[in-house]
């Protein structure tokens, strides 16, 4: 067990967390092969579902084939659902899969760069730009904006980078699983989540660099 | 060596075991390490001494925190509801994927 005093992502799915009881019934039904069972999680869920796939796929219509194999996979699956983790969860893995498969299909993109995206040093050690704060975000609208420029920076990220920022930082899974995932090794999912945030942090840097500093 | 290219562990510590001390670059490569408590107690006060005496670095890993946080908040589907909607065509796709028109 790695010790993680920053460990941003914990909880991949807050939802209205369903009772117990009503998990299990919802899954009984499930099993059981009830259609309106099948509708309600389609309905409940799809859109979360979708916004994972937009994540790691950035495409729209990627996005929304991933989310359809992966819930026709998980249906004719339910029976090896055992019931260990809640739906949702079991869901969103299914989902990332589906998304991570269609990646490989596609063939790769080289543009693994992030050329002017990492901070530059001198031989000596010291860096070519000193590194100011950055103001609050705002509330309200001006936060929506943000978030929204947010969102396009990430999906800006080459995608060799942007899939492990994605799958760490936001979908919550920890670096073996990523690792797994990904078929590279534990250090290799270090490296490039650290250059994916400073990537990151360079793309924001415009945004929220404090005026006065 | 590639922009970018990461460094070993190891380079850091035989630099320093020469003598040598923390510097910015290092900071930078090291930083993750260094937020998950990865980098042993020698190294880790040694880069907390460089931060001390160092405002750029100070704010590069503020805004690295910052910037972490700020990406969760802007795909956090509690914080941004809209970011959570699924195409009714979508949902009609599945549901008739599964034999069951909507
Ligand atoms: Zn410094």
């Amino acid at each position: 067990m790695t010790r993680a005093p920053f460990n941003p992502a914990s909880a991949p799915l807050p939802h209205a967390a369903p009772t117990a009881a009503d998990e299990s019934e919802l899954l009984a039904r499930l099993k059981a092969g009830d259609g309106g069972a099948y509708e309600q999680v389609v309905r409940e869920m799809g859109g979360r579902m979708l916004a994972v796939a937009r994540r790691i796929l950035v495409d729209e219509n990627e996005s929304q084939d991933a989310v359809q194999d992966a819930f026709i996979s998980a249906f004719r699956n339910i029976d090896k659902f055992e019931g260990n983790s809640q739906i949702a969860t079991w869901l969103h893995r299914i989902t990332v899969n589906a998304c991570l498969m269609r990646l490989r299909k596609k063939r790769r993109k080289d543009e693994v760069s992030l050329e002017g995206l990492l901070p530059a040093f001198g031989a000596d050690g010291n860096p070519a730009h000193q590194a100011g704060t950055w103001r609050r975000a705002a509330t309200g609208d001006e936060q929506a904006e943000t978030r929204e420029s947010i969102r396009v920076a990430i999906a800006k990220l080459p995608e060799h980078y942007r899939i492990v920022l994605v799958l760490r930082d936001i979908e919550g899974l920890d670096t073996a699983q990523t690792a797994e995932l990904l078929e590279t090794t534990e250090a290799a999912v270090k490296i490039r989540l650290h250059r994916a945030r400073q990537a990151l942090r360079e793309l924001l840097d415009n945004t929220f660099r404090d005026g006065l500093n | 060596m590639s922009a970018g290219a990461p460094r070993e562990f190891t380079d850091l510590l035989n630099r320093l075991e020469a003598g040598g001390s923390i510097n910015c670059r290092d900071c930078s490569d090291f930083l993750m390490a260094y937020l998950d408590n990865d980098l042993g107690q020698d190294v880790r006060d040694r880069f907390e001494q460089h931060l001390n005496k160092c405002c750029s670095c100070r704010n590069y890993v503020e805004t690295y925190r910052q910037t972490v946080k700020l990406a969760q908040e802007a795909c956090c589907p509690k914080a941004n509801p809209h970011l959570g909607k699924c195409p009714p065509e979508l949902i009609s796709a599945i549901l008739s994927a599964l034999g069951r028109p909507s």
